[in-house]
């Protein structure tokens, strides 16, 4: 089973590095017998953190659900990854040199399968607090639910976060995904026209599918049949074929549509787009008997930039008029030429960066992507979250680069980088990091993104998990200021 | 770590014995280079700088420095510690370098703008990422470092930030009239956020004094608008030679200073004081993402003066094989300007072309189009998207470059070393693209040179494949494979996938290799014909009754209007209150959907296409049963009769769940559903969907639809009993093939004029307001409809590139003796672009019915021709296999290739391709001025993200690169 640590850093030298020495470990122990670990991880502390997600709670104020991955497999394999919601109350010091209590933990800490990753959000809207409509809104799942996937065990995890942001894991909370050993990595829910369906996507490619759909309500569900509407939620609906190992998903809700980034590409980069509008019979079958639904190639920006792997992707905001024209992916570079050689994707990278697509539709109604615009970024990109809506402008967008540690803030309203937390320059960093040290900690991995009051203004907040600095950074801007964002502190570091 | 101390231990050792190696780079994130002159020692600052020297600055954008090599050699300055390369901090992450020459009197002629050798130090500026502030580096003292910041952010009062920067002169009015540069002063050019130009200018502090520091002087930021307009954002920038103008590329509209509003490139007149008072738009076709101006000596192809050439001509307008080329130069130098095009506003269903397009300043419009044939000249294609523009002259001295032989006054050329062979031009360009590649353009001769031939051996632009499939009859059982499909080279013969078309009355169809020797004269007449320059890059399929691109298997509606129209709409079902979804706009004839008479045979023109209509469940609408013998059919079907314009939702309140395509729908000639459960008004059905043509149709896979070839039947066809009464849907007729064959009928995909097919195309652009009244003026049967078609076609035809390849030298074959198998004995350009009789071709009678290209090397500089000319015809292969029609599907497939590969470079480590991801700057170095490196060329230094920078020549061949790394 492969279990890269981090999203797209399985390649990166630096990962490698601290992977030799597990796996040697492992080889080792593996040669003499069978090393077991049934400790119970820590709850008072993060452990190679991958997931996160800010969530607008039931109550009004705002939670922070963060994975922690078990990376290492130090603790039971099984249970030894936790998932723990912190809450954001109380201001914390700067400065990773600090050393700052534990995350305040808000109820129990749940404990879940290893290898956690993305975590998405299922928000019920009838359980917005009044007079507020928190993004996210799933109608008819009837509780708020954050959804991982273990890819230690190809699960879906659905814990449910409860109003004053608690997470708790009742009998359906693990979903047994159906294609085994495939690494299951990103997930996208789709919530409209009364279904809400999340969709898994599977790194490794199969015959069987790398696409998996669960049902996460079926009441109003005009696909299912009353037999699939009675059986309790959330269930596997289908697999359905991609073509490749998918990467990363993300749903467009104005057009109905799924669209990927695949896994393992190394001469061409297709993205991918299911019309999930599609009529498919009950045997997954369209009308000619083939396979249903089916992953169409709306561009591939192996034309434009060669050398890119596609990870993670993330449509801008809509604008007035609602459409979402603008498609960013996080691409990482490799030597193309060597990859030709090899017959394969070169085991490192040479760069990454942030493409910036147009999405628009040809005459015959068929989605197509257009090359906007490239901006570099720092090696290892992967994650990427769009920010709140500004009023008039482009958005702000926040990619995560893995190796280079680097939080680079792009502005779309300009076209440009605004910000880039990478190391400190000690003396005149602002933060008071001494120098060399990474300012968002080591390797940070994911991030999650919010926007809300503090102390009468309101601001963006970003936040990224630290996958070796066991720690995640909260950092502040003005929307109408990016250039300007600063570290606010920091959660997770312990003495 | 133990990499770290071994290296460390090699460097000492290498130290110790006295080896004098330089350091590598070790480069950073390069994200900006730049060439400056300056006084530095190679050594680094621990040695006593050297004489004035040119060097390169490359921003390590990861690592907060610059790095910095001799321009002369590319070696490294070294840090003070020798092992390592000297770093220059700068802010964080420098983005973007500029430099500016501050002219010393040695440098200036009376009047003019600064001459080389270049005798003093140059302002060098560093643009940290994400701010306005400029930062000038020590270029004087033999130190280098930042030594005056300046942040235009304070000027403009609001974080800013700086797009992109360029140096200038700094000018003042000259005693005889004009500007000239001023002495030891120059500005720099910064394109901020918001709209806005800054103007920074660099003062030496003693004047005349070389060694003198220089300081930032006056600050001036405007608005790009002036005036109350709107400001646009600067993405590129580029000087007229002059320096007097400054052009801006961007993505914005521009409203000038006339009040003129559009997209293209933005000209500002910098002697003014209020510049923003001379903001000139020049439309060159939409939004640009680079410019760059040049005057040029352009080789004068028009047509009628090629005759002038005073050495032996060759084929196809290749204007000449060596530096006679450089003849017919002129008269006078052009004023043009290059720009790119942003991608999101060109292409195949635009109006313009991608590439770079050229504008003649002086005669303030788009360069005419050499070949005489279209608009303007068709913009030059780069692969990828062209980040920058970067055109230059003649070395000053060296073996690349020379002077012309009989011009007077003779001009000095330069070389230019495609895969094709070398030449010689007077200016050409390098333009980096996100593909990685550095492209190169000859401007003299306005194309892209190709490093293979489009002209000669198995590179040239040909066919290379053709195979067949014929459908399985989705009413059996069973396959049958009872009719071919091929191409009809000449009359009575088919070609399916054999390089020997055989008579039909042998009822035999080969199917061996393809497409058989090169040179054979019965092989290619007629078959296919291509046409350099317009052929692209594609596969081609012709299908009978075929799916029409993007209309196969799609999600629709199928529904009566109030009014008793049946319609069907490609597009998911509406929901009431909601816009419906992936809209096919079925009501633009670039989709190529025909309307017509159901009552007239398949493939005839005017008859009707089909609808292949798949219920989401057959109580909707019940099937046919099947004739008997035959399998269920699991699909109704219909034809076009019309065409319903679009319909929206109504601007105000809640938007209805059926009647509403805003696409437009096609109307069918029937209900399809009303045998068993009719359409009701006000029904709509959700259903799938498939349009298919009556007869052939032709697409390419990039392409899309290219039209309805016709085909040879060989007899007329008779209409097969509708399916209501059992008979077999959509198709035709049954072919006879005991008659005799009918006649060829040719397609020809060619080029027409775009400009008449617009002005009689109401549609073009799509109206965005499903009401507008130009869509009732284009109902089916309309001369709007033919011409939206034809501009749909011509848009897809345009010409790709213009030609510029060699053929072998004309004259040196003997006249009359070329038998067309031989190639010792012909011009193999004659072989495959035979031109126009007579000619000397001793053997003519087998030539008979070849097709003749339109293009000659007596007064057509540029070929002229289709992107694909052939005949289709269909026979039966024998009566005893079964089947008695062309089965719906059944289609014929080939590709097509154009045989150009834009000449380019990229980085090599001993001829292997290395990296070169993305390019992120690019400076031009005249190295030849280097004593010693004279036959070094003009160099192009181009920063790469994956930490490398690539150092070449146009002139040296493809493998001749450098890389610093």
């Amino acid at each position: 089973m492969r279990h890269s640590p981090a999203p797209g850093g399985a390649r990166s030298l630096r990962l490698r590095a601290v992977l030799a020495p597990v796996i040697a470990l492992g080889l080792l122990g593996a040669g003499c017998s069978e090393v077991v670990h049934r400790e119970a991880p820590p709850t008072d502390r993060l452990i190679y953190p991958t997931g996160i997600a800010a969530v607008p709670l039931q109550s009004g104020g705002s939670g922070l659900l963060v994975l922690s991955s078990n990376f290492d497999l130090l603790y039971d394999a099984r249970t030894g990854g936790t998932a723990m919601s912190v809450a954001l109350s109380t201001p914390r010091t700067t400065g990773l040199d600090v050393p700052l209590g534990p995350p305040e933990v808000v109820g129990d800490v749940l404990r879940v399968p290893s290898m956690g990753g993305p975590v998405t959000l299922a928000l019920d809207p009838g359980l917005d607090p009044p007079g507020t409509a928190r993004p996210g809104g799933c109608p008819g799942v009837g509780s708020d639910l954050a959804l991982f996937t273990s890819r230690y065990t190809d699960e879906l995890m659905v814990p449910t976060i409860e109003a004053d942001g608690r997470l708790t894991c009742g009998s359906n909370c693990a979903v047994a995904l159906p294609l085994q050993h495939s690494d299951p990595l990103g997930v996208a829910v789709k919530c409209a026209g009364g279904m809400a369906r999340a969709y898994v996507g599977h790194m490794r490619a199969s015959t069987d599918g790398e696409i998996t759909e669960v049902v996460l309500a079926s009441a109003n569900d005009p696909e299912l049949s009353p037999g699939e509407k009675a059986r309790p939620v959330p269930w596997v609906r289908r697999s359905f074929r991609a073509g490749l190992g998918v990467y990363a998903l993300a749903y467009q809700p104005e057009r109905d549509r799924l669209w990927v980034t695949p896994d393992g590409t190394y001469a061409n980069a297709p993205i991918g787009v299911v019309k999930l509008g599609v009529h498919c019979d009950p045997t997954d079958l369209d009308v000619y008997g083939l396979p249903c639904p089916r992953v169409d190639i709306a561009g591939d920006v192996f034309t434009w930039l060669r050398g890119a792997e596609l990870r993670g992707l993330a449509f801008a905001n809509p604008d007035a008029n609602g459409n979402r024209n603008r498609l960013f992916v996080a691409v990482q570079l490799f030597d193309p030429d060597l990859a030709l050689r090899v017959g394969g994707r070169p085991s490192f990278d040479v760069g990454a960066a942030l493409v910036v697509l147009d999405v628009s539709e040809t005459i015959a109604g068929n989605p197509v992507v257009s090359l906007a615009r490239i901006v570099p970024l720092g090696m290892g990109a992967a994650q990427l979250r769009v920010l709140p809506p500004r009023a008039g402008k482009g958005d702000l967008v926040a990619v995560v680069s893995l190796t280079d540690g680097d939080l680079t803030l792009y502005d779309d309203d300009t076209g440009a980088v605004a910000k880039v937390f990478a190391l400190s320059q000690g003396a005149s960093d602002p933060s008071g990091f001494l120098p060399g040290l990474p300012q968002m900690g080591k390797q940070p991995y994911d991030l999650a993104v919010e926007q809300r009051d503090d102390a009468g203004t309101v601001y963006d907040w970003i936040y990224v998990t630290s996958f070796l600095s066991n720690t995640v950074q909260v950092v502040r801007l003005l929307p109408d200021a990016p250039s300007d964002a600063e570290i606010r502190y920091t959660i997770g570091r312990i003495p | 770590m133990t990499r770290r101390i071994a290296a460390a231990l090699l460097a000492l050792a290498a130290a110790c014995g006295g080896n004098t190696g330089k350091p590598g780079m070790r480069l950073g994130r390069p994200s900006g280079i730049a060439v400056f002159h300056g006084v530095l020692s190679p050594a680094g600052p621990i040695q006593a700088p050297g004489p004035l020297s040119p060097w390169i600055a490359v921003a390590n954008g990861a690592a907060n420095e610059l790095r910095i090599v001799a321009a002369a050699d590319d070696s490294t300055v070294s840090a003070p510690g020798r092992f390592f390369p000297l770093a220059v901090p700068t802010g964080p992450r420098p983005e973007r370098l500029a430099v500016a020459i501050l002219p010393v009197p040695s440098q200036l002629p009376p009047g003019g703008l600064p001459r080389p050798p270049t005798a003093a130090p140059d302002a060098l500026v560093v643009v940290p990422a994400g701010t306005a502030e400029l930062e000038l580096i020590d270029t004087w003292s033999g130190l280098p470092a930042v030594v005056a910041t300046i942040d235009l952010s304070a000027a403009v009062g609001s974080t800013v930030e700086v797009f992109a920067i360029v140096g200038a002169p700094a000018l003042e009015p000259a005693a005889g009239g004009g500007w000239q540069a001023a002495q030891d002063r120059a500005v720099f050019w910064a394109a901020l956020t918001g709209g806005r130009l800054a103007r920074v200018e660099v003062v030496r502090r003693n004047a005349g004094q070389p060694g003198s520091p220089v300081d930032f002087g006056a600050v001036d930021v405007r608005s790009t608008g002036g005036s109350g307009n709107p400001g646009f954002d600067a993405v590129g920038f580029g000087f007229s030679p002059d320096s007097t103008k400054l052009y801006v590329a961007t993505q914005d509209t521009i409203v000038d200073a006339l009040g003129a509003s559009g997209v293209g490139v933005a000209e500002i007149d910098v002697t003014a004081v209020d510049w923003t008072t001379t903001v000139r738009l020049i439309p060159v076709g939409g939004p640009t993402v680079a410019v760059a101006a040049m005057d040029v000596m352009e080789r004068n192809p028009v047509a009628g003066q090629a005759n002038t050439y005073p050495v032996p001509p060759v084929a196809f307008g290749a204007y000449s094989l060596d530096k006679h080329l450089a003849v017919g130069l002129g008269p006078t130098r052009r004023r043009n300007l290059y720009a790119a095009l942003d991608p999101a506003s060109c292409g195949v269903g635009k109006p313009i072309a991608c590439g770079i397009v050229v504008f003649d300043l002086d005669g303030g419009a788009l360069h005419e189009d050499p070949a005489g044939e279209q608009a303007h000249l068709s913009p030059l294609n780069i692969p990828g998207v062209a980040l920058a523009i970067l055109p230059t002259r003649p070395p000053a001295t060296g073996n690349e470059q020379t002077l012309t032989p009989t011009d007077a006054p003779a001009l000095q050329i330069q070389m230019i070393s495609p895969g094709t062979g070398q030449t010689w031009t007077e200016s050409l360009a390098a333009v980096p693209s996100t593909d990685g590649r550095v492209y190169i353009v000859d401007l003299s001769r306005l194309f892209t040179p190709s490093d293979r031939s489009y002209l000669r051996g198995d590179t040239r632009t040909q066919i290379v494949g053709l195979q067949q499939a014929r459908a399985a009859d989705p009413e059996k059982a069973a396959t049958f494979y009872g009719w071919y499909i091929g191409i009809e080279p000449q009359p009575n013969q088919l070609l399916v996938n054999s390089s020997s078309p055989q008579p039909l009355a042998s009822q035999t169809v080969l199917e061996g290799s393809l497409w058989g020797p090169a040179i054979d004269p019965p092989s290619w007449p007629g078959r296919i014909r291509v046409t350099p320059g317009y052929t692209p890059d594609e596969t081609w399929t012709a299908a009978w009754q075929g799916a029409l691109p993007g209309l196969q298997q799609r999600r629709g509606v199928l529904g009566r209007l109030g009014s008793g129209e049946v319609y069907v709409a490609v597009q998911t079902r509406i929901v009431a209150g909601q816009q419906p979804n992936d809209v096919a706009n079925l009501f633009d004839p670039a989709l190529g959907v025909h309307a017509g008479d159901p009552a007239l045979a398949d493939g005839d023109a005017g008859a009707a296409d089909y609808v292949e209509i798949y219920p989401d469940t057959f109580a909707d609408c019940p099937l046919s049963p099947p004739a008997t013998g035959n399998i269920p059919l699991t699909y109704v079907e219909a034809r076009v009769a019309g065409f319903l314009p679009p319909v929206g939702c109504p601007a105000s309140g809640t938007c209805p769940g059926t009647g509403v395509f805003p696409g437009g729908a096609v109307r069918l000639a029937a209900d399809p559903c009303a045998p068993g459960n009719p359409l009701q008004p006000g029904d709509e059905r959700a259903v799938t969907v498939t349009i298919a043509s009556s007869g052939m149709v032709l697409s390419g896979q990039a392409l899309g639809y290219a039209g309805r070839p016709p085909i040879d039947l060989a007899l007329s066809l008779p209409p097969w009993p509708p399916p209501s009464t059992g008979g077999k849907p959509g198709n035709g007729g049954v072919p006879d093939t005991q008659q005799p064959h009918g006649p060829r009928i040719p397609y020809v995909l060619q080029w027409s004029s775009e400009t008449a097919a617009a002005a009689s195309c109401p549609l073009d652009p799509w109206p965005t307001d499903p009401s507008s009244p130009v869509f009732a003026g284009c109902l089916e049967g309309t001369a709007c409809r033919t011409a939206c078609e034809t501009l749909a076609l011509a848009r897809k035809t345009r010409r790709l590139f213009y030609l510029g390849d060699l053929c072998p030298d004309h004259l040196a074959f003997p006249f009359g003796q070329c038998s067309g198998s031989n190639t010792g004995e012909c011009d193999t350009c004659e072989i495959y672009w035979p031109l126009a009789p007579p000619d000397e071709r001793a053997d003519q009678a087998q030539w008979a019915g070849a097709p003749v290209y339109s293009y000659d090397w007596e007064g057509r500089p540029q070929p002229t021709g289709p992107a694909l000319e052939f005949a289709l015809a269909a026979v039966k292969s024998g009566a005893d296999k079964g089947e008695d029609r062309i089965i719906r599907g059944s289609f014929i497939q080939f590709q097509s290739k154009s045989g150009m590969l834009q000449t380019s470079r990229r980085p090599l480590v001993s001829g292997t391709a290395t990296g070169g991801v993305l390019p992120t700057g690019i400076v031009v170095f005249d190295r030849s001025r280097v004593p010693g490196r004279e036959n070094d060329g003009v160099r192009f230094l181009v920063s790469y993200v994956d930490n490398l920078v690539l150092d070449f020549s146009a002139g040296k061949g493809i493998g001749d690169v450098g890389v610093i790394q």
